[in-house]
């Protein structure tokens, strides 16, 4: 009796432990925990209610692919590093392994170049389908503004995925921001990935305006089609890559810049697409990566090849390059940008787009198409700029040899032009073999970066040689 | 320890009373006869038992000295017994002390017994909410007391705890000042690098251990990148104890923030008495003791030399400056000496004053602290500390505040990077430093002089205050409430200068390309913490019960800038001088915290004892339907030796408990605000707009990680302690896991954060045994030694093969594991390191080929330490020890034979074909085989080795100076050393930071005075 009892008791104290214990979870109040947004940050549908929002999320992807992508003009972008990598640039720090690795045609999988080109790419390509996603399905936005802001979306997508199939073969092409999608993505063969980009360009084409900004800082029509231009050169279409050239060309928007030392001030007349810099008074990251005062060069210097493929009176030599000197050594850097600090209004940009381009894509679809005069009218016109005297032959092969060695001298260490353009017209082998004896075949497509393969395994296989 | 022998034998007697008083007692009537018959003037004795909250105790043995007879008390602890009026009554109940009364003709005697607390019991642990005895803790806590924290010159707390406690595996990151200390409790239960801190509780406030750093700023200096630690911004000195809580029993009351443990901070406080003060004046002298057997000049250019040769150069190449004659091939320079080679001084002035009364005590008590570098250049970190504590009682006892404030000021001045790699990779025969005009010496760009770094400083100035106030009222003699306010507030202010002095002239940059980083974070946050504690009697069981609410709020802020451009490099600390100037970075955050929490503990008899914790948390890191969550435990405990079969049986075994537990805590380090889709602020304009960018993946439906933990313990001592042996055996089993799940780039970015049913458990044995060797009034001798082994295992993880983790982790294998190539040694005839090839397609693949799994776990760790007193002597030494694998010094060495110094160990290296070596042939890296050869072999299990040791971590002396005369007081004396011996047969550095590029802990000797008046 006397247990039970206990037992008894016993339970009625467990039982008002437990009532005061829910009686005191009712008392502290749910309202409690809840918390406002962070101010630094919005939510997401809010963005895309107010077209200067939009236009925050476009600018926070110029200024990533001006300082954190593969295209910047510093020391991680491809001017440098391809440059590198062809036979622009000699290297001289042995301490940076990884862009070593690059300049003696070693780049492993591993490489930290090869992932954060990969990485930095597809950051952009989401910021793009994000825009393009939230854009399209905004409640609030004119059809003016989302013509606009698609426009440039479609063009940025079409512009990223452009540099990485030609520099990883074969890629993905992503066109949703859905992770459980991307995740387990597959390659395309690099015909798909061409129609996919050349199918974005257009769509981009009939979205943009003319003109946006007055410094084209922002892609409008003729930058989309200007690029497409390039993109049909490099798919062959020949006849297509003419057509947007000459469309470009006879706009009569933008004009060669007579005076050559003026071609990379932020008002030349023959610039389609330039970066903002930023911040007013900042320059190009391209003229603080290769100006050097004395030598031996700190990191990087013209190689001689590539000096000694000047012709004598070419006024390109002249303006667009440094000259070092120890007493006995010469060194020679690109000096096509020529401010490497602050000043008081910004000079210079880094240009994308220019118009020589242009004529190089007209004559060389040209040539192709065996039009053969207007082809050397049109290398002449870059050649005569350069107060170089022109060319006299039609024949197809000597024009197209001399069209590529002006090409390299004119956009010398611009986005890897002389990489892509060795590798697209397969002479990567026959023109790097006397630089680099260890060159291979297969070093035309980079790596897919390891730790890439190691979470999507649908990117394998490996690209050959790797 | 005598008396605990003496309560024993007591209790033994009164076993054996109690059986004959109880015969007696069924004879009573006719005992009774027989004594009145011999005595006429007995007297009736009445009177009332109780304990000391005034409650009845029945079945209390009250007895007459030197007689038989005797009585007991009933269920309201009234008795009555006939004695003599010159008697004396003895009064005995197990658990409480026997007393001797003396009648002195009295005819009522309430008697009020006290609890027997023998040396267990006087071991008050601190469980956070509540107080507990040593003797009967269901739970694992382990305390830490002062006298092995306060003398030591460190700067975090954490540094203290090294070898000393089970199940806590401590490591130094580096030897820099401010650098940070990682801790794991009972092992990594989380994937996330980042959510396996334990929480800390100073003086009953959560003390965040997150650093306000940033990477930008700290990065290169400080390991982690996190910048200065906040624990070390809490005076060592000033610490009365740390208790550690491990198993779910004692952290399950801490629910949510409890899976990886609670390390409980207390800080000293006043006494009653006589005010008394107190100097401590302490300096050290530290150094790193190791260094690296390098080349010299000659075997370095022979290596260079060597290598070429091997890669079939025949012209030394133009950038190749150390051998093609552009460099000294005489100069032969130790450039670990003149990079880290100089002697860091310690230096500390704590003073204290303390007293009171027993109603109204305090302490105030400030400490100076400076510590300069190993480094060359004139860098310190100089720290100054105030804590006061002010403690009162009122006189009815029933109201008592216990206020606590401690501020703490810490100014680190640095280089922005540490010099170890450089000193370690430079060729010997590298140019000067200086120019005779004292100018930096740039060799005409043959180098970057790595002294350019002592012009590029980082600096860290940080503020914490701790403030807590107690209030505690006696509702009833058994019931009170208690409030507990608490405040903290730090802040940190990070600048990084990269002055265009840092850049070779030969870019012909002037300040204009100057730049500073400039980084000020700060937190505060409050807690009000309302309790409820009601103890009661329930016929022999004691109930302790606990309810608790917790409110806590904590903002955080941080501003990054970065600042360039400027007129002069004097002015480039000033953000105005700068000529462009842009945000890197400004966040805010809010974490909001809401509680319930209760206790109910359970004593019979002081045998067995029942512990019940219980939590409800609310958390504002989780999205809206996922914000509360139970957490609880139950702990049991049996207290053998109170048993009479034990008592009888086994004599010499003067405590026994058995205890388990088992219980559910959670975790959510998992950051703020990470269920929002949003769209973050960047840092970056284009065309005058300021970007804004897609801060993640979004994912609002994540929830708690979840831990069960299970132990069972066991705790023995034998013959009155002596010897007191511990063990416990712990299962705990992480799910839910709350993880940035890796993406690939492809999806644009690196991780989504989402709960996964992975299992993770961590299990292992701890042991510790204390000793009292010898023990007189001259010399005293104890040892104790404690060992952990522990185990990380991943139970479970759905469709692992298919998942993102598929190369990084293994069913049935630890977290902590890497998967490498099988080396296979040098191939004789090409003398390239060769390897398995796994899937056998004839190239060495990251993927396939990297199949062997290497666990970087310790097999087991621990401590040894001896203390020893003899008549004014005393010596403390402590031992610490880990088994475990680490990366050495090829790991990061760079190839052997390109422009990098290399121990003496590659002269083993391949030369001729039918060598017989471990190391490849030279190259100076053009040999692309012999590159990813080597890449490979740095990403193999050849360069996992052991990195195991054994350390002397710390001595210390200490001589209590006579002092004579009127003067009441006394004075130490005091050496101290730490880290002074390591064995260990680590190629690299330092085995403990088993790295190779962080300046190793330092080797610390240190002398000082303590006086106390």
């Amino acid at each position: 009796m006397k247990y039970n009892h206990r037992i008894y008791q016993i339970s009625i104290y467990l039982k008002i432990f437990v009532a005061i214990q829910f009686n005191l979870v009712f008392v502290s109040c749910e309202d409690f925990i809840a918390v406002e947004p962070p101010n630094n940050q919005l939510t997401g549908s809010i963005v895309f209610e107010d077209p200067t929002t939009v236009r925050a999320a476009l600018s926070s992807v110029y200024s990533d692919l001006r300082d954190n992508s593969l295209l910047t003009g510093g020391t991680s972008g491809l001017s440098y590093i391809m440059g590198h990598y062809a036979d622009e640039l000699t290297f001289h720090n042995s301490y940076q392994i990884e862009t070593k690795s690059f300049y003696e045609n070693g780049v492993l999988p591993t490489n930290s170049i090869i992932s954060s080109w990969w990485n930095s790419a597809f950051s952009l390509i989401y910021s793009a389908n994000s825009v393009i996603e939230g854009v399209s399905n905004s409640k609030t936005l004119t059809s003016t503004e989302k013509k606009e802001f698609l426009g440039e979306a479609y063009f940025i997508r079409a512009y990223i995925h452009f540099q990485l199939v030609n520099l990883y073969g074969k890629i993905p092409y992503i066109d949703t921001t859905d992770y459980t999608k991307n995740k387990g993505v597959s390659k395309l063969s690099e015909p798909e990935v061409y129609t996919k980009i050349i199918a974005d360009l257009n769509l981009s084409k009939s979205l943009l305006k003319e003109t946006n900004t007055t410094l084209n800082t922002i892609p409008n029509k003729w930058i989309c089609t200007a690029f497409l231009a390039r993109v049909h050169l490099y798919a062959k279409n020949w006849d297509l890559a003419l057509k947007e050239a000459t469309a470009v060309l006879s706009a009569n928007t933008y004009a060669l810049n007579t005076d050559i030392s003026n071609v990379f001030l932020k008002n030349s007349p023959e610039t389609l697409w330039q970066l903002d810099t930023g911040n007013n008074g900042s320059n190009t990251v391209e003229a603080l990566t290769y100006i050097f005062v004395s030598g031996p060069p700190p990191h990087t210097s013209l190689t001689n090849d590539f000096i000694a493929s000047f012709e004598d009176g070419d006024s390109r030599f002249e303006h667009w390059i440094g000259k070092v000197s120890d007493g006995t050594n010469e060194w020679y850097y690109p000096y096509k940008y020529k401010i490497n600090s602050a000043s008081g209004e910004t000079k210079e940009c880094s240009i994308f787009i220019r118009l020589p381009e242009l004529y190089f894509i007209a004559a060389e679809a040209n040539i192709h198409l065996n039009h053969l005069v207007n082809a050397q009218h049109q290398l002449n016109i870059i050649r005569k700029r350069a107060n170089l005297p022109s060319l006299d032959s039609t024949d197809p092969t000597f024009l197209l040899e001399a069209l590529y060695k002006e090409k390299r001298i004119e956009f010398f260490t611009e986005q890897a032009h002389r990489w892509f353009d060795l590798k697209r017209t397969n002479r990567a082998l026959e023109k790097l073999n006397s630089l680099k004896p260890n060159y291979k075949e297969t070093e035309q497509i980079l790596p897919l970066p390891a730790s890439e393969l190691l979470l999507n395994t649908n990117l394998l296989p490996q690209n050959e040689g790797y | 320890m005598k008396k605990n022998h003496k309560s024993l034998g007591r209790t033994l007697i009164f076993c054996t009373f109690y059986i004959i008083t109880t015969f007696c007692y069924s004879n009573a009537n006719y005992n009774n006869c027989n004594l009145s018959l011999q005595d006429s003037i007995k007297i009736i004795i009445q009177g009332k038992i109780t304990d000391q909250f005034k409650n009845p105790i029945h079945n209390v043995h009250i007895g007459i000295s030197g007689r038989k007879s005797g009585t007991m008390s009933n269920q309201e602890g009234i008795y009555s017994i006939k004695a003599f009026y010159n008697d004396t009554l003895r009064v005995s109940y197990l658990g409480y002390k026997t007393q001797l009364i003396a009648i002195n003709n009295r005819k009522k005697i309430n008697i009020q017994l006290i609890e027997d607390i023998t040396e267990l019991d006087a071991i008050t642990l601190n469980a956070g909410y509540y107080k507990v005895s040593e003797k009967v803790t269901t739970g694992s806590i382990v305390k830490v007391s002062k006298e092995h924290i306060e003398f030591q010159p460190v700067s975090n707390p954490l540094s203290a705890l090294q070898g000393r406690v089970t199940g806590v595996e401590i490591v130094q990151s580096s030897g820099v000042p401010g650098s940070e200390f990682s801790i794991k409790i009972r092992g990594q239960n989380s994937i996330r690098q980042t959510g396996n801190s334990p929480l800390y509780i100073v003086n009953g406030v959560p003390y965040s251990s997150n650093s306000l750093g940033d990477v930008q700023t700290s990065g290169s200096i400080l390991p982690g990148g996190k910048g200065s630690n906040p624990l070390n911004n809490i005076n060592t000195s000033d610490i009365e104890r740390i208790e550690i809580l491990k198993d779910a029993d004692a952290t399950a009351i801490y629910g949510s923030r409890g899976a990886n443990g609670v390390v409980l901070i207390t800080t000293k406080s006043g006494t009653a008495g006589k005010t008394t003060y107190n100097f401590n004046i302490t300096t050290g002298f530290g150094h790193v003791s190791n260094r690296l057997p390098l080349l010299s000049t000659p075997q370095y250019i022979a290596m260079r030399q060597e290598a070429y040769r091997n890669d079939g150069v025949t012209e030394i190449p133009s950038n190749a400056y150390d051998i093609n004659g552009t460099w000294s091939q005489s100069r032969d320079t130790n450039w670990q000496k003149e990079f880290f080679g100089k002697t860091a001084i310690f230096s500390s002035v704590q003073s204290s004053i303390r007293g009171g009364t027993e109603r109204t005590k305090f302490m105030i008590s400030n400490n100076l602290n400076r510590q300069t570098t190993v480094f060359p250049g004139e860098f310190e970190n100089i720290k100054f500390s105030l804590l006061s504590t002010l403690q009162h009682r009122t006189k009815d006892d029933r109201l008592s505040l216990n206020f606590s404030m401690n501020y703490t000021k810490d100014n680190n001045n640095l280089l922005s990077t540490d010099l170890v790699r450089e000193a370690l990779y430079l060729p010997p025969n590298a140019p000067e430093l200086y120019n005779e005009d004292g100018t930096l010496n740039w060799a005409n760009s043959t180098w970057n002089n790595p002294l350019r770094q002592l012009e590029s400083e980082y600096s860290a100035s940080g503020n914490s205050l701790i403030g807590n106030l107690t209030i505690d009222y006696k509702l009833l003699e058994n019931l009170k409430i208690i409030g507990n306010l608490g405040y903290t507030e730090s802040s940190l202010a990070e600048l990084r200068t990269i002055p265009s002095t840092t850049l070779n002239p030969a870019y012909g940059l002037g300040s204009e390309a100057s730049s500073a980083i400039h980084n000020a974070g700060s937190r505060k946050s409050w807690i009000i913490e309302p309790q409820l504690h009601w103890n009661f009697n329930l016929n022999d069981v004691k109930i302790a019960t606990l309810f608790g609410l917790t409110f806590q709020d904590q903002r955080s802020e941080r501003l990054g800038q970065y600042a360039s451009g400027f007129s002069s490099n004097a002015l480039i600390e000033n953000i105005a001088a700068a000529s462009n100037l842009y945000i890197l970075g400004n966040t805010e955050s809010n974490y909001k915290y809401n509680a319930f929490f209760s206790r109910l503990n359970m004593n019979k008899n002081g045998k067995y004892i029942i512990n019940l914790t219980g939590r409800r948390d609310g958390s504002s890191r989780f999205g809206e339907e996922k914000r509360f969550s139970n957490f609880g435990a139950i702990g049991a405990a049996w207290i053998l030796s109170e048993e009479k079969l034990f008592k009888r049986h086994l004599p010499f075994l003067s405590f026994g408990k058995i205890r388990a537990s088992y219980g559910v805590t959670g975790n959510d380090q998992i950051g703020d605000y990470q269920y929002l889709d949003t769209y973050t602020v960047g840092s970056s304009q284009y065309d005058g707009v300021t970007g804004i960018h897609p801060t993640r993946l979004y994912n609002p439906n994540y929830n708690w990680e979840k831990n069960k933990k299970i132990e069972i313990a066991l705790d023995l001592g034998l013959y009155n302690d002596r010897i007191f042996f511990s063990t416990n055996f712990y299962t705990n089993k992480s799910s839910n896991q709350l993880i940035g799940i890796p993406l690939p780039g492809t999806t644009g970015f690196n991780i989504v954060t989402a709960n996964l049913d992975a299992i993770i458990e961590n299990k292992g044995w701890e042991f510790a045994i204390n000793t009292t060797n010898i023990s007189n009034s001259k010399f005293k001798w104890s040892s104790s030694i404690n060992l952990s082994i522990a185990k990380n295992e991943l139970l479970e993880f759905p469709e692992l093969e298919g998942s993102s983790y598929a190369n990084e982790l293994v069913i049935g294998e630890s977290l902590n594991i890497v998967k490498v190539y099988d080396f296979n040694g040098v191939d004789q005839e090409s003398g390239l390191y060769t390897f398995t090839d796994v899937n056998s397609d004839g190239a060495i693949t990251p993927v396939e080929d990297k199949q062997t799994i290497v666990n970087l776990d310790p097999k087991y760790y621990g401590g040894f330490s001896n203390h020893i007193t003899w008549k004014k002597f005393s010596l403390d030494a402590l031992f610490q020890f880990t088994k475990q694998l680490g990366y050495d010094f090829y790991a990061s060495s760079g190839v052997p034979g390109s422009q990098r110094n290399q121990t003496t160990a590659v002269l083993s290296r391949w030369q001729n074909p039918g060598d017989e070596t471990s190391l490849q042939k030279y190259t100076s890296g053009l040999n692309s085989d012999a590159f990813e050869a080597y890449t490979n072999y740095s990403e193999s299990d050849a360069v996992l080795t052991d990195a195991s040791y054994i350390r002397l971590k710390t001595v210390s002396l200490n001589y209590n100076l006579p002092i004579s005369g009127t003067l009441d007081g006394k004075c130490q004396l005091f050496i101290q050393g730490q880290n002074l011996l390591t064995l260990t047969k680590y190629n690299g550095l330092d085995p403990e930071t088993r790295s190779s590029s962080v300046l190793p802990p330092l080797k610390v000797i240190s002398i000082g005075t303590k006086i106390t008046f």
